[in-house]
């Protein structure tokens, strides 16, 4: 069954747009996290859809029709990277 | 009254008996040693500072002489902080050194009301400029110039921000020059004033630069900062002075802070008004001069 990702208490993330760079700060974790356009849209594009969770599929399709990409099999692993690394630091949770 | 302004012989004895209490910036610091040669750097270096006696003391410092058994002949300090002993022992020509290090690591581990930068600061026309650096970047030898070329020392260490109110907070401390940087003021700043130089540190030759007598007795005079200037010295490079992007500065200021994981969300949120607001910028320089005229031109057009 295809992994699907819900935001982890999105609403308390403070967010700094710095010429399509990005700023982040987690209070629940303290830590400040430095994010390009495409990081910040999954986690937009997850609360988006809240309280659904969404698949890596679904959140590839919306990646590559936003930034216009050709699809290949390199990116949905990339997008599945970047997903366990939110995982790990907390800003989203995985559901099985 | 400031220390100068005691006698030497009644300086000596308090020092050696309830120790001398001086306002550094916002922190208030006691200093106890019978060392004589101590005294008498400290006399000498320490000579605008304001000698405080009703007001709370954040830092108790002492300086002793230390017993080595395995080593009869040769004398020791032990620098203590409120009793603890954060270092081991010093050679004892070294006690200024061990002392001035000391008041710093304790200056960076509790000043936790304000946000701490790893820098430098200085002002001109009421104005701030920030100077982040890491350790070797020619932060003090830029700041001693730049202080005795017109610009006013908040610090050659410390940028001390309140995070409330962005205002910087000056903490004008003596700055220790290293190795071939004391000739170069030596050189170009003969009107400086410098104390002995210490040999063999664990940062090599040492000679501190004593802050000019007006910087010191206005340390309550804050500003808010309008540039933020990260240096590099590389010898022979010509002056290179380059924008920085916003999210780049702000991630080399907070990776500079030392405190800025510890202040959490009001440290974010500075940092963040502070990038919105200053130049960022990057300099490379190798000379003295066309630093100084850089950071003159750039002060002259704000």
């Amino acid at each position: 069954m295809e992994e699907c990702w819900k935001t982890l208490n999105y609403s308390s993330l403070i967010i700094e747009e710095w010429d399509s760079e990005f700023t982040v700060f987690q209070p629940d974790a303290g830590k400040t996290h430095y994010l390009n356009e495409m990081s910040v849209q999954i986690l937009r594009y997850i609360e988006d859809n809240s309280p659904a969770a969404l698949s890596t599929a679904h959140i590839c399709d919306y990646l590559v029709k936003k930034f216009q990409l050709q699809p290949n099999a390199t990116f949905p692993k990339q997008v599945i990277k970047t997903l366990r690394r939110f995982d790990e630091l907390g800003l989203v949770k995985h559901i099985s | 009254m400031i220390v100068e302004q005691i006698p030497v012989d009644q300086f000596v004895a308090q020092l050696s008996h309830s120790g001398i209490r001086v306002k550094l910036g916002p922190v208030n610091v006691r200093i106890q040693t019978k060392l004589p040669h101590l005294a008498k750097q400290l006399r000498f270096l320490y000579a605008y500072y304001d000698l405080i006696e009703n007001e709370i003391v954040d830092i108790h410092t002492h300086i002793l002489p230390k017993f080595s058994f395995s080593n009869p002949l040769s004398s020791f300090i032990r620098f203590t902080v409120d009793g603890q002993s954060p270092f081991p022992p010093f050679p004892a020509d070294q006690a200024l050194a061990a002392l001035e290090w000391g008041i710093n690591l304790v200056i960076a581990v509790r000043t936790n009301h304000l946000l701490m930068f790893h820098s430098a600061a200085v002002e001109r026309n009421g104005s701030l400029i920030l100077l982040p650096a890491w350790p070797g970047s020619g932060k003090t030898t830029l700041c001693t110039a730049l202080i005795h070329k017109g610009y006013r020392l908040f610090s050659d260490e410390f940028g001390l921000m309140d995070p409330l109110s962005d205002f910087f907070t000056p903490i004008p401390r003596l700055m220790p020059l290293k190795n071939q940087s004391i000739q170069v003021i030596r050189d170009y700043l003969p009107e400086a004033v410098l104390g002995e130089e210490i040999h063999n540190t664990q940062k090599g030759t040492i000679a501190h630069v004593r802050p000019p007598r007006d910087h010191v007795l206005k340390t309550d005079q804050v500003a808010k900062a309008k540039w933020i200037i990260f240096p590099k010295w590389t010898a022979n490079a010509p002056l290179k002075l380059e924008q920085l992007p916003e999210s780049e500065a702000f991630l080399l200021l907070a990776s500079n802070s030392f405190n800025y994981e510890i202040l959490g969300e009001s440290a974010f949120k500075a940092v963040t008004r502070l990038i919105k607001k200053c130049q960022c910028y990057q300099l490379v320089y190798s000379d003295l001069d066309s630093a100084l005229a850089m950071f003159n031109k750039l002060t002259d057009e704000a």
